[in-house]
């Protein structure tokens, strides 16, 4: 009678899980043709040799790690991960909060949010024009009696890059945000102040940690958003870019350029396993609970 | 809250409206070039299944027509009543207009007489036209020069050549068409004289045209109406036996009986709208294509007929009809237009007889002159052709149906380079004539309308390669050519070249030669040579000594200068490790920044413009300047804006240089100093990819490339490395025995009415001796990589333009190269 | 009183928080106000005052953000003289919504099986989808070049539409809205008879709406602006989209034209995104927040 039950019960469950795996079934299979096949093409190239298809072992992983170019790539890619992301927050932040207080807030946000409607070859178009030698900056620069400078082509670039990065995302981030504080009821902040709490301690009590949950998907967006940042940075600089913004899809690209097909598979296979570490760690940073 | 939902509204509305607006627009003009994918995708499948089910049998193969005289230009060529086909040429060793029959459809020829000395008397006109009737007589248009201005008369001239003048008067253009002043001596074409026509020169008396002067015509010009024109000739066709049409600049056709030149009917179509009119006959349709469209008329009555839909529509789509011809009096005709097409009167539909793809009739230049049917399955096509096999620019060919022939060849062979090569072209031309069963399909990368960037045109490639669908053949040239060989990508080639090396200047041929294979082999090379009077440049000296003098390189553009000099330089900076050499950058932009002084941005534009080259009298040869060439400021030199010049030396005309050394104080010529010595720029640097599935094919391919015959076609990319052809190349024989052959050239620089002329003559054999040893002593390849050229060419341009001090520009490449290396 | 004066304070501080909030929007604003001055300008204008970057001349790139004589003759060299640019602007259109209508379909059915249904393995498969989400375009590259050209989608617009389709970038923003779905509103449904496909489309569906649309607009923009995938799946020109026509701005009579055609590259994406903007704020953040 026991067995039987949970016989009974486990022939339900089975029924459950097929239709939730149908429901993903489409999707999963173009996913499986379209990435992760390629993706596992690409983990077998990185044991093998770029052109003749001999297995290498480990060596193309030694070699990659080994490499100097690689090491800068990574280098700047975190480097500029790790400033212009958090920037990008806070500076949302600050921004939402302002506005979600004002009634004009709505076409502030709109004008920030034409940035990023804004095609890349567009903006890399402005770019040479602003950021040129003889470009619009130094023109203004000019009129303070400032010597402007080449702006792409010293260590400024990184800069630049950040700050487009900033321009670009700043609007879809201060609606993402918006849309996080909106959320907040004001019954809280009434008690809170009734309580006698100032509007800094609301801030740091009730607003952010209520808003946690809101940085994950901001943070894994404005991640995403990070890789576009390269578009512009090739269109402007092209293949060998000012050393500071040299990226790791700089590299890529080159080495797919050069058929460095097994270097391009072993870096690509460690930074997926990078990614995989964070996205993890990421999750369970936050409130140790995972967000599937 | 009403406020954003209005905002809303009107944004998904737009956007609503301008998705449906694109459809809408799109629908109507783009659904023939713009299938839907799916379309485009069962189209290919359609074909497919047809290629691999049954294999179509039956084409058209192309062969050169051996022609016993060079042939300069081809003015008429026409199938006879006898079956024997005729042909005007004018020989390109003296310019000599003859007449040649062939009996056997151009197998043999044999020359019928040579243009009456009447017609070829310089000093009295010239010929611009000149067709051929069914019965051997022909027609010629002679342009007298003698009295007032170019006066177009008709001549006669009868199946054995003797001439005599039809009694036809061109009309005078009215008033409304304004008379025109033009010099005369050179072929005056339409344009000039429209541009002539626009402006008023009642007043303007004679000839200010300084531009197009010339020592014949300002010696001849004695009184002051001399250049003045009425009217002249553009076109003409033979009509049956004894008529011709004769279009004019009024854009009139003239229908003119031979016997007494009367005019029969006039066409007209000059009321300012449509361009000029070509007529061709079909029987006794007279077809005229024009910016209006296609008309057709009867000659009989002179009256127009309506133009069927389907011609009017094909012309239309294909932009112009070339030669025409027809087998059968008139009911169909052949025409070509980027292939062979066949069309019935009152039919619906152009029949393709031959695919230009698969010819030399789809080549982007290639223009027809005449088309001649011998029957429906051999015909003949005469026409302009940059690719041409003689390499005079002139094609005549041969088409013959091969019935047991697959209807497209068996194995297509892919070529790419990254930039057009006409070398290659032209090789590929002769090569495909000669081996029908082999399609070779050449591409080319970079072109320039599309933007693409070197870097994504080589992904692109990169692709393709591991697909399995790249290229068989790869000119390498401009291609990471030392990463290629080290990823093995190429084949080794030792054993296919190796076979009789003493033919070739083997140091040159062996620039990539590792200790166990050759991947890469170059056909061609450039040499970087400078010119200059001695006060600036010396044969033999060094770089330091040739840099140290002030104003060097003033005038240049400094982008070229680095360029120029990356070429005898770079070749010093490559250390053993691979990395640069500092110092030797720094000392290289230094130099070079000292030699060129202070930059002036309005000169700029010097050694881009060339004025009026003309040749009389002898075949047109392809000029073609690049700017890292050693022609490109040749003229500047010699119209003393340049100091000294500089560059690429990719031809030798020994006339050119004589008269370019005459013009400045003790001129010399020689190897341009660098920081290496003896350098040699390997050019159409040759390559077979290790995916080719055909490697046999490919490898009979560059062998072939590598063979005099090919060797022997230079256009600008190079010497060839065959010891056979660079001589054939070098020594001017095409200059032998041309006393009259004249040239004259005007650039930059050069006051109005001055210009360079010379003879051009076959070069001396002790020069040829010295040339040829120069090229012995050449050990040292240029540094050979797109990467470091393209950073060095940035940074080297911005310190000569003064932003920047040589020692920030050499970081700055040290750097980028470090990463480039690092790789 | 306390909080009367309080509340004073504030706005001073406000308002000059709002002065300068303002000016940086303006200074967002700058580029896309250049963009679109630029396009009206006249050939002669533009290279006066683009001299500076265009042809070498000595000086400054100086331009005003007013046209002395506005004209549209760009415009007009683009939609009527330019017959490629009309093709490559359908074939935008046809890749763009080619992929948004395939993801509205494979997209939304996989996010409500991931965020309400239970199955062995979901965690993971669901990380996989965020790591393949987030991996740059050129890890991928080759070995999607050789998928494509195994399934013969290379040269093909179908080549682009369809990786697009499968991106799992969608599923994973609509997926948080399905989650937020009470389960109970689903449990009540069911026992009224309701079937799965039912749940999905009536449920599902409408109550996601904004989660969905937030999630197009977003695709919108993606797929509007690509330019990686082109550049290496086509090769015929006549299937470029409008993302990478860049005219040679080097060449002087071209500039006005880049910047026309910048413009109309952009219209369409600011129309969307206006449009979008609100369900952009609810879908993505309604399920983070009520967590």
């Amino acid at each position: 009678m026991k067995l039987c039950r949970r016989l009974k019960s486990t022939s339900r469950n089975n029924k459950r899980d097929l239709r939730g795996i149908l429901w993903i079934l489409p999707s999963f299979a173009g996913v499986l043709v379209f990435y992760l096949l390629p993706y596992a093409d690409v983990v077998r190239r990185s044991f093998l040799g770029a052109v003749d298809n001999q297995f290498k072992g480990i060596d193309n992983y030694r070699l990659v790690l080994d490499n100097m170019a690689f090491q800068l790539a990574v280098k700047n890619t975190v480097r500029f991960t790790f400033i212009c992301i958090p920037a990008l927050i806070l500076i949302a932040l600050v921004c939402a909060v302002v506005l979600q207080k004002s009634r004009y807030g709505g076409v502030i946000k709109s004008a920030f949010l034409m940035p990023m409607a804004l095609p890349a070859v567009s903006v890399a178009l402005m770019w040479r024009l602003l950021f040129h030698s003889q470009g619009i900056l130094n023109d203004w620069l000019s009129a303070l009696d400032i010597n402007g400078k080449d702006w792409m082509n010293n260590s400024s670039a990184f800069w630049v890059l950040v700050g487009t990065y900033i321009w670009k995302n700043l609007g879809y981030d201060i609606v993402l945000w918006m849309a996080g504080l909106s959320g907040i009821s004001e019954n809280i902040y009434e008690a809170a102040r009734v309580d006698g709490a100032s509007e800094w301690q609301c801030f740091l009590k009730i607003t952010l940690p209520n808003l946690k949950s809101s940085l994950y998907i901001i943070t894994v967006l404005s991640f995403l958003n990070s890789f576009k940042a390269f578009r512009e940075s090739y269109l402007v600089a092209g293949d060998y870019p000012h050393e500071s913004i040299y990226m790791m899809q700089n590299l890529f690209n080159n080495w797919f350029r050069d058929f460095s097909f097994d270097k391009m598979a072993a870096a690509a296979v460690l930074e997926s396993a990078v990614l995989l570490v964070f996205i993890v760690l990421f999750q369970r940073a936050l409130d140790g609970k995972d967000y599937v | 809250m009403r406020h954003r939902k209005l905002r809303r509204a009107v944004g998904v509305i737009l956007s609503a409206v301008l998705f449906v607006g694109t459809l809408a627009g799109c629908s109507g003009k783009g659904e023939t070039q713009t299938d839907s994918p799916t379309g485009e995708e069962s189209l290919k499948e359609s074909n497919r299944t047809q290629e691999s089910g049954e294999r179509v049998m039956g084409r058209f193969l192309e062969a050169d027509v051996e022609f016993p005289a060079p042939i300069g230009n081809v003015y008429d060529m026409k199938k006879q009543s006898d079956g024997s086909v005729r042909i005007i040429i004018s020989n390109a060793d003296n310019g000599h207009m003859e007449v040649w029959d062939s009996k056997d459809a151009g197998a043999n020829w044999e020359k019928a007489y040579d243009f009456p000395d009447e017609l070829q008397n310089e000093d009295v006109g010239y010929v611009d036209e000149a067709v051929l009737s069914a019965e051997g007589q022909a027609v010629c248009v002679f342009s007298n020069t003698e009295g007032d201005g170019v006066k177009p008369m008709l001549y006669l001239l009868s199946k054995e050549g003797n001439a005599s003048k039809v009694d036809f008067e061109l009309p005078e253009r009215t008033q409304n068409d304004k008379q025109s002043t033009v010099s005369s001596s050179f072929e005056v074409n339409e344009d000039d004289l429209k541009d002539d026509q626009n402006e008023p020169s009642e007043e303007d008396e004679s000839s200010a045209d300084g531009e197009l002067e010339d020592a014949k015509s300002s010696e001849a010009e004695e009184s002051e109406d001399d250049f003045t024109v009425g009217n002249l000739i553009t076109e003409i066709q033979f009509l049956g036996n004894d008529q011709v049409l004769v279009s004019d600049l009024t854009d009139n056709i003239y229908q003119v009986n031979l016997s007494d030149g009367s005019v029969k009917y006039t066409y007209e179509f000059g009321d300012g709208e449509q361009s000029v009119q070509t007529p061709y006959i079909v029987g006794n349709k007279m077809i005229t294509v024009g910016g209006g469209g296609v008309s057709i008329y009867d000659t009989q009555t002179g009256e127009a007929q309506a133009a069927d839909e389907a011609l009017q529509n094909n012309v239309f789509k294909n932009g112009m009809i070339h030669a025409v011809d027809t087998t059968d009096g008139g009911e169909s005709f052949y025409y070509l237009d980027g292939g062979l097409y066949h069309y019935k009167f009152g039919g619906s539909i152009m029949e393709q007889l031959i695919d230009g793809e698969m010819s030399s009739l789809g080549a982007p230049a290639f223009y027809p002159i005449a088309l001649t049917m011998m029957d429906d399955q051999n015909l003949l096509v005469a026409a302009n052709d940059p690719y041409a096999v003689s390499g005079l620019g002139i094609s005549l060919l041969k088409y013959t149906y091969s019935a047991d022939t697959p209807a497209k060849p068996e194995k297509e062979l892919k070529v790419y380079s990254l930039y057009e090569n006409k070398e290659i072209g032209q090789a590929i031309n002769s090569y495909q004539k000669k081996n029908t069963d082999v399609y070779v399909n050449y591409q080319v990368g970079l072109t320039e309308e599309n933007a693409m960037t070197v870097s994504d045109a080589l992904k692109t490639l990169t692709t393709e390669i591991m697909a399995g669908k790249g290229p068989d053949v790869l000119v390498l040239d401009g291609m990471p050519v030392d990463t290629y060989i080290e990823k093995g990508i190429l084949l080794d080639l030792s054993s296919m070249i190796a076979e009789d090396e003493d033919n070739y200047f083997s140091h040159i041929l062996g620039t990539y030669k590792t200790e166990k294979d050759l991947c890469a082999v170059p056909a061609r090379f450039m040499i970087p040579m400078a010119q200059g009077g001695s006060a600036y440049y010396n044969p033999g000296e060094d770089f330091d000594t040739f840099t140290a003098r002030k104003d060097l390189l003033k005038n240049m553009d400094p982008k070229s200068v680095v360029e120029k000099f990356w070429y005898s330089c770079g070749a010093a900076w490559k250390k053993e490790d691979g990395a640069l050499d500092q110092a030797k950058i720094t000392d290289f932009l230094t130099k070079l920044k000292n030699a060129f002084g202070e930059y002036d941005s309005s000169t700029e534009d010097v050694g881009t413009k060339v004025f009026g080259s003309t040749i009389t009298g002898g075949p047109e040869t392809v000029d073609e300047r690049r700017p890292e060439t050693l022609g490109w400021g040749e003229l500047e030199l010699a119209g003393g804006i340049l100091n000294v010049n500089i560059g690429l030396c990719n031809k030798m005309d020994y006339g050119m240089i004589e008269a370019i050394l005459k013009r400045v104080e003790n001129g010399n010529f020689g190897l341009m100093p660098g920081q290496a010595e003896n350098v040699f720029v390997p050019t159409m640097i040759m390559g077979i990819s290790s995916k080719s599935t055909q490697t046999e094919a490919a490898e009979q391919f560059v062998k072939y490339l590598f063979a005099k015959d090919a060797q022997i076609i230079s256009q600008s990319g190079g010497f060839p490395v065959q010891r056979e052809a660079f001589l054939s190349v070098i020594d001017g024989h095409q200059y032998e025995g041309q006393e009259d052959l004249s040239m004259a050239f005007s650039g930059a620089g050069m006051a109005e009415g001055d210009y360079i002329s010379y003879m051009a003559k076959p070069t001396p054999q002790e020069e040829i001796d010295k040339f040829t040893e120069l090229v012995e002593s050449l050990t040292t390849p240029a540094l050979q990589d797109d990467v470091i050229k393209e950073t060095v060419i940035e940074q080297g341009t911005k310190v000569l333009k003064g932003e920047q001090t040589p020692e920030e520009a050499v970081n700055e490449i040290m750097q980028k190269v470090k990463i480039y290396i690092a790789e | 009183m306390r909080r009367i004066l309080f509340a004073g304070k504030l706005k001073i501080g406000q308002k000059l928080l709002w002065g300068l909030l303002a000016a940086l929007a303006l200074a967002v604003l700058f580029p896309v106000i250049f963009l679109i001055a630029g396009s009206i300008m006249g050939d002669d204008e533009l290279s006066t005052y683009l001299g500076a970057v265009i042809s070498g001349k000595e000086g400054y790139v100086n331009m005003p953000l007013l046209p002395r004589y506005p004209t549209l003759s760009h415009f007009v060299e683009i939609f009527i003289d330019s017959p490629a640019f009309f093709v490559m602007f359908w074939n935008s259109i046809k890749i763009t919504f080619g992929v948004l209508i395939g993801q509205l379909v494979v997209g939304t059915m996989a996010a409500w099986g991931f965020a309400k249904y239970k199955f062995p393995g979901k965690k993971g498969f669901f990380l996989l989808y965020i790591i393949l989400m987030l991996l740059p375009f050129q890890v991928l590259m080759l070995s999607d070049y050789l998928v494509l050209d195994q399934l013969k989608l290379t040269d093909n617009l179908w080549g682009i539409i369809f990786p697009g389709i499968f991106s799992t970038f969608p599923v994973f923003i609509v997926h948080r809205f399905f989650t937020e779905i009470p389960d109970s509103l689903i449990e009540s449904a069911k026992l009224d008879g309701a079937r799965e496909w039912q749940l999905f489309w009536y449920i599902a569906l409408p109550i996601g709406s904004s989660g969905i649309i937030a999630s197009l607009v977003l695709g919108f923009l993606e797929y509007w602006s690509l330019i990686e995938q082109p550049l290496t799946f086509l090769k015929d020109k006549s299937l470029f989209p409008l993302s990478i026509f860049l005219p040679d701005i080097t060449n002087v009579n071209k500039s006005g034209m880049a910047f026309a055609a910048s413009v109309v590259t952009f219209l369409p994406a600011l129309l969307v995104f206006l449009g979008g903007q609100d369900y952009l704020e609810q879908g993505i953040m309604a399920g983070a927040v009520k967590e």
